[in-house]
């Protein structure tokens, strides 16, 4: 087992070069390693955007993008609605004025491709580099990184900077490391609990109070952003419950948040296989070492999961897979290490025993990853990837032929690329079908971008088949699943519908 | 070499094969305390769930023993039935009793889980097998399968008991149980593959290789005797396929079906990998065990389940691939223990902790396993078995002779063995097969249990009879309702059952 790189506590921190250069040298030679992680990472992704090119216009992303050119405009659409996806500042401000979802997404697969160069540099360090290099393997056969990456999502930056914050405090800097964790928390508050860990970093004098200061800047800069975005400082707070009753789903409180995150998402469904070797990794690692109990690679990651802990106790929320996801990276390191050094310490200098007893394991690791592809392709990817590709359809349709005052039905989430693409009709002219059906509304719409596979709730599923086989609607454009319909009753140009082909179903 | 060192060689040889290495000539306090405790926990577990041991198969048996007594021939002339396994029919059907044969179970079932801490103390030592007993003894399926007498408890303790006899040289005997085990279900016939290996005397060879094939023989005649053909009985997979049970796989999907599905992906899936370095660390410590009946024998009798595949395609269940599950059983155990001995290098607390993660995922998969079979199978059995029992007595009351009763696939052998006559006339119809052929039938009698029905044809059906109003509930309840002649019984609880 390589030990981890000993690091002076006393040594003064280096500048910005050093930095840098720090994370391609583990040790004083360049780490050719490092470059090639970054490149797999960023082809990979770059390999999976051209194959989905759809999933980059995510729900979320779109909604930062409306968020930010709503506050350039001083449009205050969004500040009395009940339901909106929640505010990530950073992701606002940092996407936003792009305004471009292809830009976003060039800029997530850089992002993501450092992710994995990090997760390689703190993998080789605490357990070798063939370790880490079969972690940047499996991590690279996570379908759940490169679906994220697609996306855009918050929860890959949110890694990005959880890992980026544990490789900076194993070597060292505080402050820099301090300053990750705060874009972190401008992301999503949960992790300011990480800061924590700074309290207990010994002979750091007074920079450990700094550093675990500096996080906490991201409290009054969230409160800005939400009173700049919604009109109120705690304006997001009421979505959590609006979309757990939206989606129809059951929210997680306190009593159940950590036996979610660490039992039933990483031990029976993440790693329902290789759960063990995980924990005899894990053992394995601190029994090697009884100061790593204090190490950021241990501390780090928890004090993020009791992040979330800290948030069911103010709010309930529906837990999504993607939300644990930084701790499936964490503890993917452990399972492989526990599978590397297991085997060896097992087989006792007998490689074929070695050989043997990791290929077990390893092809379990790997068909775990490959089914969960699987599913995910089944039913989410091509799902949204269809849906999407359809309202990308429908957009030029509904731009030719819609008034401004109508009103337009679609599933939510697809609310913010509508709202990205019709400014004019602001919120009140678009609307969420889930919502509609939750409220039971009876005023029909003047459109409804039909896609039964992107309804949340088993109501909106079932409400909006019987709104449109009640012969109020004719059918303006179709593939067979989806369809963009028009109520037939109402006054609109027919000079301008004729513009566009009408496909049949 | 002269004689005596022939004998030597060939003693050293079946030492170091397993055979003839009865380790411990001295009676085991353990193996009798697993034996008790066995006995005591399937009497708690009957006790507690008495309906279970009312089971198609069971009920089956002496339904063909019975006919076969009298010369009652109506079994020849169905297109389905419970295929018969000659050996239960022989040994349980004389008993003519559920609970008779529970106890003659229960007493085969707590012998397997002695004969198995014996074969696993022998390979993996006291601890691992007290721990691998342990896991059996909460395993759901053998707990299960004991209560309702299943065939696959008989199976793996003839199986297992040939394992254990041919470890302690006592070929010609491991040969017999092997007979025996193929007169429950010939698929442990290719077990006697075994005794080719070339360790024992040519002629103890070749004749402990000939017992089992006497099953052969054996059961033919036993066909005839029972379905009035050598060959009969092989209809019954496809009909019970075509009823709506599970689809049927074929030669090519047995082995990933019973090593992959249900092995690694099922029943051990968090433990699995342990199972594998177990294995491989047994084999590693002793490169001759690769010819030992404990790693033999449970593959040749999976060998068996291909070649029934070759013959013809048939419906899996979890219960035909039991015996692999208590055979895979130690060698997760023992990969656990020995694993974590070995990682901890002599730190105990490293060693307990490691050995405790596993076992308590372990215990875990039992647990769920077990609180899914109780919502799946034990319940819905339980409160169709108390339904049955109350139904019979009206039915022997209530019914005409020659009016006619449909009832779900798995209260057809109940049928057939509580009313013979009904039998006789061709009076009693399976839901199923009537909805699948769409046979315009009018029952008198309908024993409407929603939950038994193997497909959504026959709900369908079922749904029709019951709304057309000619029939009305003579008892029921919110999950079965026995219905019949309007006019008669009682209307309690008709408005919750009409229309389901």
């Amino acid at each position: 087992m390589t030990t981890a790189v000993v690091h002076d506590a006393t040594a003064p921190t280096a500048g910005p070069a050093a930095l840098v250069a720090g994370l391609a040298a583990g040790s004083a030679r360049f780490d050719v390693w490092v470059l090639g992680t970054f490149s797999a990472g960023l082809v990979h992704v770059l390999i999976f955007g051209w194959v989905y090119p759809h999933h980059r216009f995510d729900t979320d992303l779109m909604a930062y993008l409306v968020y930010f050119r709503n506050w350039l405009t001083h449009d205050p659409s969004l500040f009395d609605v009940r339901y909106f996806m929640h505010p990530k500042p950073l992701l606002v401000f940092a996407f936003g004025p792009l305004a471009s979802a292809s830009a976003a997404f060039y800029c997530t697969a850089v992002a993501s491709a450092g992710l994995s160069s990090l997760v390689y540099v703190i993998s080789r360090d605490q357990f070798g580099r063939s370790t880490a290099l079969l972690v940047s393997a499996f991590l690279l056969l996570d379908p759940s990184k490169a679906f994220l990456s697609l996306k855009s999502s918050a929860d890959l930056y949110v890694a990005l900077f959880l890992f980026a914050s544990v490789w900076l405090c194993e070597r060292r800097r505080l402050l820099p490391a301090a300053g990750c964790l705060l874009l972190g928390a401008l992301v999503k508050p949960v992790m300011l609990p990480c800061a924590a860990y700074f309290l207990t970093v010994s002979g750091a004098g007074r920079r450990r109070w700094l550093a675990a200061v500096i996080p906490l800047l991201a409290v009054p800069l969230t409160l800005w952003s939400n009173q700049a975005l919604l009109g109120s400082a705690h304006g997001a707070d009421r979505f959590f419950e609006e979309f757990a009753v939206l989606r129809g789903g059951d929210s997680v409180g306190p009593d159940s948040v950590l036996h979610f995150a660490l039992w039933t998402q990483l031990v029976k469904q993440r790693f329902a296989t290789t759960a063990a070797w995980g924990m005899i990794g894990l053992l394995l690692w601190l029994a090697g070492d009884r100061r790593r109990l204090t190490s950021p690679l241990l501390l780090m990651p928890l004090l993020f999961l009791l992040g979330y802990f800290a948030l069911s106790l103010m709010s309930r929320f529906m837990p999504f897979y993607r939300f644990f996801w930084p701790l499936e990276v964490w503890f993917l390191m452990f399972v492989v290490y526990g599978v590397v050094e297991g085997a060896r310490r097992v087989a006792d200098s007998r490689r074929w025993l070695f050989l043997a007893i990791a290929g077990a394991a390893f092809c379990l690791l790997a068909d775990g990853d490959i089914q969960r592809q699987l599913r995910h392709q089944r039913n989410l990817i091509d799902t949204f990837e269809h849906g999407m590709g359809f309202a990308i359809a429908a957009e030029p349709v509904l731009r030719a032929q819609r008034s401004e005052s109508d009103r337009v039905l679609a599933p939510l989430g697809l609310l913010p690329y509508l709202m990205w693409e019709f400014p004019d009709a602001g919120r009140s002219r678009i609307d969420s079908a889930e919502r509609f059906a939750l409220d039971g509304e009876t005023n029909p719409p003047d459109w409804i971008l039909h896609i039964p596979e992107l309804y949340a709730s088993d109501a909106a599923q079932e409400v909006l088949p019987a709104l449109i086989d009640s012969g109020l609607y004719e059918v303006r454009l179709s593939d067979g699943q989806a369809a963009l319909l028009v109520r037939t009753a109402r006054n609109a140009p027919a000079g301008r519908r004729s513009d566009v082909p009408v496909a049949t179903q | 070499m002269n004689q005596s060192g022939h004998m030597q060689a060939t003693a050293d040889d079946l030492r170091a094969l397993g055979i003839g290495s009865a380790r411990s000539a001295a009676f085991d306090r353990d193996a009798g305390l697993i034996f008790a405790l066995t006995i005591a926990q399937a009497l708690a577990l009957a006790h507690l769930y008495p309906g279970q041991r009312f089971d198609p198969d069971l009920l089956a048996y002496f339904t063909y023993f019975r006919n076969w007594l009298s010369d009652d021939r109506v079994l020849q002339h169905l297109p389905y039935f419970t295929a018969p396994k000659l050996l239960l029919v022989v040994l349980l059907g004389p008993l003519a009793d559920a609970t008779l044969a529970f106890y003659c179970t229960a007493l085969v079932t707590a012998t397997l889980g002695s004969v198995l801490y014996l074969l696993w103390r022998d390979h993996f030592g006291r601890t691992a097998a007290l721990a691998a007993s342990f896991f059996l003894l909460i395993d759901p399926s053998r707990t299960i399968l004991t209560m309702r007498s299943g065939a696959d408890i008989y199976l793996a303790f003839l199986l297992f008991l040939s394992v254990l006899l041919c470890e302690r040289g006592r070929v010609l005997a491991a040969a017999t149980a092997l007979l025996a085990a193929a007169l429950v279900k010939p698929v442990a016939l290719p077990c006697a593959a075994y005794f080719l290996l070339p360790v024992l005397p040519v002629r103890r060879r070749l004749l402990a290789m000939a017992i089992p094939f006497l099953a052969v023989p054996i059961t033919l005649l036993g066909n005839h005797v029972l379905l009035g053909d050598a060959l009969g009985g092989r209809q019954f997979f496809a009909e019970f396929a075509s009823m709506g049970g599970s689809a049927a796989i074929g030669w090519e999907g047995v082995v990933h079906y019973a090593l992959w599905t249900q092995l690694i992906k099922t029943r051990f899936l968090a433990t699995a990998s342990f199972g594998i370095v177990g294995i491989l660390l047994w084999i590693d410590g002793d490169r001759a065990r690769l010819q030992s009946p404990l790693l033999l024998m449970p593959l040749l009798f999976l060998a068996g389940y291909v070649m029934l595949g070759v013959v013809t395609s048939f419906p899996p269940y979890f219960r035909y691939f039991w015996p692999l599950e208590i055979w895979f059983l130690p060698f997760v155990v023992f990969g656990a223990l020995e694993a974590a001995r070995r990682l901890a290098a002599g730190t105990r607390w490293l060693q307990y902790a490691m050995a405790a993660v596993v076992l308590v995922l372990l215990a875990d998969s039992f647990v769920g396993r077990f609180v899914d079979y109780y919502r799946d199978y034990v319940r819905p059995a339980e409160q169709a078995a108390r339904f049955a029992d109350a139904a019979r007595e009206i039915l022997r009351t209530g019914r005409q002779p020659g009016s006619t009763v449909l009832v779900p696939l798995g209260l057809f052998p109940f049928m057939m063995w509580e009313f013979p006559d009904a039998a006789r006339e061709g009076a009693v119809y399976i839901a199923e097969r009537v909805a699948r052929d769409a046979t315009p039938l009018r029952p008198d009698w309908v024993l409407h249990v929603p939950g038994m029905y193997t497909d959504d044809r026959a709900r369908t059906l079922l749904s029709t009879v019951i709304a057309d109003g000619r029939l009305s509930v003579w008892i029921g309840d919110e999950r079965a309702a026995l219905l019949g002649p309007a006019g008669g019984g009682r209307a309690a609880g008709a408005e919750k059952t009409e229309g389901r």
